[in-house]
């Protein structure tokens, strides 16, 4: 799965990266357990620091997406795919917030919303930019 | 035969020095990067082609007038050879100025005409990149080592018995050139030879290790090609190993018993080797190329490779301080070069160069 990076983007490397391989979970093309690069590595194809990387992979372990074992790598966390608990909806509603204010402000329209919510599901399952 | 050979190596100089911008990546031109779009202008193709034209023109002349006046009168093979030797490198000079000027011309096309302003930059990576990675393991170049570490033990149990004089230069009829017998020097070309197979696994480490420059326009294809690039250029360190390995292990071998060996076999043995290691490198540049001329892909509009004319320092000098990769492929796609910007690479640099200097100066 190819990973493309925009340097000069407004949104964070780390993020960008995290962002992508996340997706790659939701759709499929890397299954729990299929094994991610490692730091150096990754750094080293994107001609990058070591710490943008380590900054993603910490991002996604946090969410349990991804484990480090140490000495075997880095792998798609085996439970990636999962029920939400709780607190992980409590935290998506929570991150959902500030972006569904915005649509607020811009006067967006409730069905509007919903529409680009079900386009956005469509392409993430089909691996669409 | 001096001057001929001296021709032949002239004109092998030119004729790669000429051909070199139109081998490399499209999007690579004088070491500048050019997006896919534009790498195919008019102005680039004519510039290309006048570098080349010259290249062959004043190559041609100068090793037109080298043959000229060195086969008509009676020199020395030593004054022969130095010229031979001092105008292939006045040409490799020549054309290096050259390939700067180009260089500094498309620097200055490039800003003028903004051919990045308003494109969207992307660096790719495959994440599958390391899983398909096929090289030659590490492992395989200690296996020669185990052989150099063997044939010093057998020259140190054979000691007494060895020759007062050790050879240190071999000609085509065998060694010629001696130094006294002491344990360092009886063992000195094996030592040589263990720095060099030593070199030979860290430049496999580091390619193994070195980042993948997958270019944006281009994904499936430039990862192929980067791909082959890292599997044939690790059989050649491969054979390399190998075949050093061979010759001087034969050497050693034919000093501490001198009865086997004659004038024909080191010839025999040099002519192979030459051949393996050739025949190698003929093979990495000609899978390299062949990987990376399929059909182009379609392009997004808009969407260029990184541009990272700022880390390569005319072109040529890698320098990037955030890259941990101690080895990067060249620029222009075929061949390796080093970061200079990463402080390990300086000392996988310096290390064995300290170490050959202080064998030398020993002996």
């Amino acid at each position: 799965m190819f990973i493309e990076i925009e340097p000069q983007s407004a949104v964070p490397i780390y993020l960008q990266l995290a962002n992508q391989i996340m997706e790659g979970v939701a759709n499929g093309q890397l299954p729990p357990g299929s094994p991610l690069p490692s730091g150096r590595a990754f750094a080293a194809d994107l001609g990058m620091n070591m710490h943008t990387v380590n900054k993603a992979y910490h991002y996604l372990e946090e969410k349990k997406m991804i484990e480090i074992i140490p000495k075997k790598g880095v792998f798609i966390h085996s439970n990636a795919l999962r029920k939400a608990t709780e607190e992980e909806k409590q935290r998506i509603e929570q991150e959902l917030r500030p972006i569904l204010a915005e649509a607020i402000c811009l006067q967006l329209e409730k069905e509007e919303m919903e529409k680009m919510i079900e386009r956005t599901i469509r392409n993430i399952q089909e691996g669409a930019k | 035969m001096t001057v001929i050979l001296m021709l032949a190596i002239m004109v092998f100089i030119i004729g790669t020095q000429a051909f070199i911008p139109f081998f490399v990546k499209k999007t690579e031109v004088f070491g500048i990067y050019v997006p896919l779009e534009y790498s195919q202008k008019v102005e680039l193709k004519k510039l290309k082609k006048s570098y080349a034209l010259f290249v062959w023109l004043a190559g041609g002349a100068v090793a037109l007038l080298y043959g000229i006046v060195f086969s008509s009168k009676n020199f020395s093979e030593e004054t022969i050879a130095l010229w031979g030797v001092g105008l292939q490198l006045a040409i490799i000079l020549f054309s290096m100025a050259l390939y700067l000027i180009n260089h500094l011309k498309v620097k200055k096309e490039k800003q003028q005409q903004g051919w990045i302003v308003g494109k969207k930059e992307k660096i790719v990576v495959d994440l599958q990149f390391r899983q398909d990675l096929e090289m030659v393991s590490g492992l395989a170049f200690v296996l020669p080592m185990m052989i150099t570490i063997g044939l010093i033990v057998y020259t140190l149990t054979h000691y007494s018995s060895l020759p007062g004089q050790i050879p240190v230069h071999w000609g085509p009829s065998g060694p010629d050139q001696f130094t006294e017998k002491t344990v360092f020097t009886s063992i000195s070309i094996m030592l040589v030879l263990l720095i060099m197979q030593i070199m030979f696994l860290v430049m496999n480490h580091a390619r193994k290790t070195s980042g993948s420059k997958i270019g944006a326009s281009q994904k499936n294809q430039s990862r192929e090609r980067e791909l082959a690039s890292r599997k044939y250029g690790s059989w050649l360190l491969f054979i390399s190993t190998i075949s050093v390995t061979l010759l001087l292990g034969s050497l050693q071998l034919s000093f501490v018993h001198s009865e086997i060996g004659n004038g024909v076999w080191y010839m025999a043995l040099i002519i192979a080797f030459l051949i393996a290691v050739l025949g190698g490198t003929a093979l990495y540049a000609f899978k390299v190329i062949k990987s990376g001329s399929r059909a182009e892909e379609s392009t997004e509009p808009g969407i260029i490779d990184a541009d990272n004319d700022l880390y390569w320092k005319a072109g040529i000098f890698y320098v990037n301080k955030e890259d941990p990769s101690v080895m990067v492929e060249k620029r222009f796609g075929i061949g390796w070069t080093i970061n200079f910007g990463n402080p390990k690479s300086w000392l996988y640099l310096l290390f064995p160069v300290a170490v050959l200097l202080l064998i030398a100066f020993l002996l």
